[in-house]
């Protein structure tokens, strides 16, 4: 049964304008960051000397030198980590002047995740309340499959959803990456984490913050659905969830200033990239400790969202 | 015969209202039954909890044997419904509606769903998005998704909203020829009282939640007073007689120069040997049948018979 529910879902998710209109903006974005990276990308040519770049770095390592000192957190961890890069680039010759390569420009790309996230945010909305909105809901419901079964297919038919869009956005950047730019380049990528400098292979890294991103677009969407099913509104979700989307971290940030107890908000926990990339928004967090967090919120989510579809009467 | 839905003491109570008071009634196979009453009534929150949209606050009701509060899935497998306007996918075709309500359902074929296309005579409009559909064709498909899995009971709430007049017959011929052949209940809501009228086999008025009235629309019983219609052939002596005989009567004289009154069946016994006596020829009598429109304001503007 959950089967052919999944088989409906998909049904009307390609039937429905929307999901050609947002599969159309994903491809003119990308056409966009490919238009706008192939032409300031530079040249063989103009690549900074050596001279230049080593006093560019020795430059900035000084104006680090002051914000170690910083009273915010933030600006002392970014002043640490910078440092750390530089300085390792300054002892192992390592060019921060690089030749743009596909890897290069699915790291731009990975900005796009923002874009995806508005569009999973619109998709958990409105599969449950445009139902609801519809009037379509009493016809599901008044058959033989169960309110459980049928948000669940909802459910994972959003996710299989998501995750197809995340799969286009990364294949679709490979492939205009590879055409455009190609292979040659630099293929480590350096970072730090609270003042240690790790060299990585550009590949891994990419395919590592893609996944970690889909962690946050797992969370969105689970939150925007659970917020569909409990007021039965498109727009009201659709509104809540993007504010919870820009105002969330912000919000986070700043509470993170005052105390520790921020780190347990969502979205201290949603950007797993921190961990391998600059440190954890509060210190003393790890990984670990955002996985449970992200679990029992998870956990929240699905059972409110489930406990009051089974439970609540459906109007006509 | 075992009836196909049967409510018992049905109650529903939402926050401090008492929407639906100690409903009871039955519905055979092969019965149509229209279920009436003002707007407010209890009608739709009775029907939501048929379909089981809504929870039941106390009582029972069971479907083909089945209680839907404790074998809910196999008591809403005999149960088709319109709701309302039938809210349909309008950006999918007529088709893809009813493949995507047919997979809700276990063995529902591509047969079965050309079957019920050609039923609702929609056959040839079968590619074209709802969204383009009139209210009367999307009524028809809805209709048409509501039998799809061959339920027991079918449960129609103003069906006949959005139809013209040659829609509303063919649709009436439909729901008789359904009800017949496929030995199913049909209930029908509608305020559109003479529409159920030709339409139902029994009717049950609802008012202010509770049940006011149920009886057979062909039947009358002996002792109730009827419409009865005299062809004679002195009618202007016929009037003063009746009238002098019986002053309580209320006599009229219809534009085709009958008299029309209001009596029992033993009444009109009486008014007979009268007439014969005071040899007026009596010509014809004929029964004019109340009409539920009649008796369903009675019933409500009565307070109803408890």
């Amino acid at each position: 049964m959950i089967f052919k529910l999944i088989q409906n879902e998909w049904m009307k998710i390609f039937n429905r304008a929307s999901t050609y209109v947002m599969l159309a903006l994903m491809v003119v974005f990308i056409a966009g960051t490919a238009t706008f990276t192939y032409y300031t990308q530079p040249e063989h040519g103009v690549v900074p000397s050596k001279e230049k770049w080593t006093s560019e770095l020795n430059k900035k390592n000084e104006q680090y030198d002051k914000e170690k000192t910083h009273a915010n957190y933030y600006v002392r961890k970014n002043a640490v980590n910078q440092q750390a890069i530089n300085n390792y680039r300054l002892q192992h010759d390592v060019s921060p002047y690089e030749l743009t390569n596909v890897w290069k420009y699915m790291e731009t790309n990975k900005n796009l995740i923002e874009v995806l996230a508005i569009f999973s945010i619109f998709m958990g909305a409105s599969i449950v309340a445009h139902e609801f909105n519809q009037g379509t809901m009493k016809l599901l419901l008044i058959r033989s499959a169960s309110r459980t079964q049928i948000l669940l297919a909802k459910y994972l038919s959003t996710l299989i959803f998501v995750t197809g869009f995340l799969i286009v956005l990364f294949g679709l950047s490979y492939l205009i990456g590879s055409i455009l730019f190609g292979f040659e380049g630099q293929s480590v990528y350096l970072t730090s984490v609270n003042g240690e400098v790790i060299e990585r292979s550009r590949m891994l890294f990419i395919g590592a913050s893609y996944l970690n991103s889909s962690i946050e677009l797992l969370m969105l969407t689970s939150f925007a659905f659970m917020i569909s099913t409990l007021f039965r509104s498109e727009t009201a979700s659709i509104v809540i969830s993007i504010l919870f989307l820009f105002m969330g971290e912000r919000i986070t940030d700043i509470l993170a200033l005052f105390t520790d107890w921020a780190k347990y908000l969502l979205f201290a926990n949603t950007d797993l990239n921190a961990y391998f990339e600059g440190g954890p928004p509060v210190a003393g967090m790890t990984l670990t400790f955002s996985l449970i967090v992200l679990a029992v919120y998870l956990f929240i989510f699905m059972s409110l969202s489930f406990y009051f579809f089974k439970k609540r009467d459906v109007s006509i | 015969m075992k009836p196909i839905l049967s409510l018992k003491e049905v109650n529903k109570n939402i926050g401090q209202d008492h929407i639906v008071k100690d409903l009871s009634f039955d519905i055979n196979p092969g019965e149509i039954f229209g279920f009436l009453g003002p707007n407010g009534a209890g009608k739709t929150t009775t029907i939501r909890m048929i379909v089981g949209l809504t929870s039941v606050t106390s009582g029972s009701i069971t479907i083909n044997g089945w209680d839907i509060s404790k074998n809910y899935k196999q008591a809403i497998a005999q149960v088709g419904a319109v709701v309302e306007t039938p809210e349909l996918y309008n950006y999918l075709t007529a088709e893809k509606n009813l493949i995507h309500f047919g997979r809700m359902s276990e063995n529902v074929t591509k047969e079965d769903i050309k079957n019920r296309l050609d039923l609702v005579g929609l056959r040839g409009v079968r590619q074209q998005k709802v969204g383009k559909f009139s209210l009367g064709m999307k009524q028809r498909l809805g209709i048409a998704q509501a039998l799809l899995h061959k339920p027991k009971l079918l449960v129609l709430d103003e069906p006949t909203n959005g139809l013209d007049p040659a829609g509303i017959r063919e649709m009436r011929d439909h729901f008789r020829k359904i009800a017949q052949e496929e030995k199913i209940a049909i209930m029908i809501s509608s305020h559109l009282l003479s529409e159920v009228e030709l339409m139902c086999d029994r009717f049950a008025i609802l008012q202010e939640g509770r049940m006011v009235k149920t009886e057979k629309i062909s039947e009358d019983r002996d002792d109730k007073i009827g419409l009865y219609e005299l062809e004679v052939d002195q009618i202007n002596r016929a009037t003063e007689i009746l009238l002098k005989q019986f002053p309580q009567l209320s006599v009229n004289v219809t534009q085709e120069e009958k008299i029309q009154l209001r009596v029992t069946k033993e009444q009109l016994g009486e008014i007979n040997a009268l007439l014969v006596k005071e040899q007026i020829v009596l010509y014809q009598t004929t029964l004019v049948k109340q009409s539920l429109e009649e008796r369903f304001l009675k019933a409500t503007n009565q307070g109803g018979y408890r």
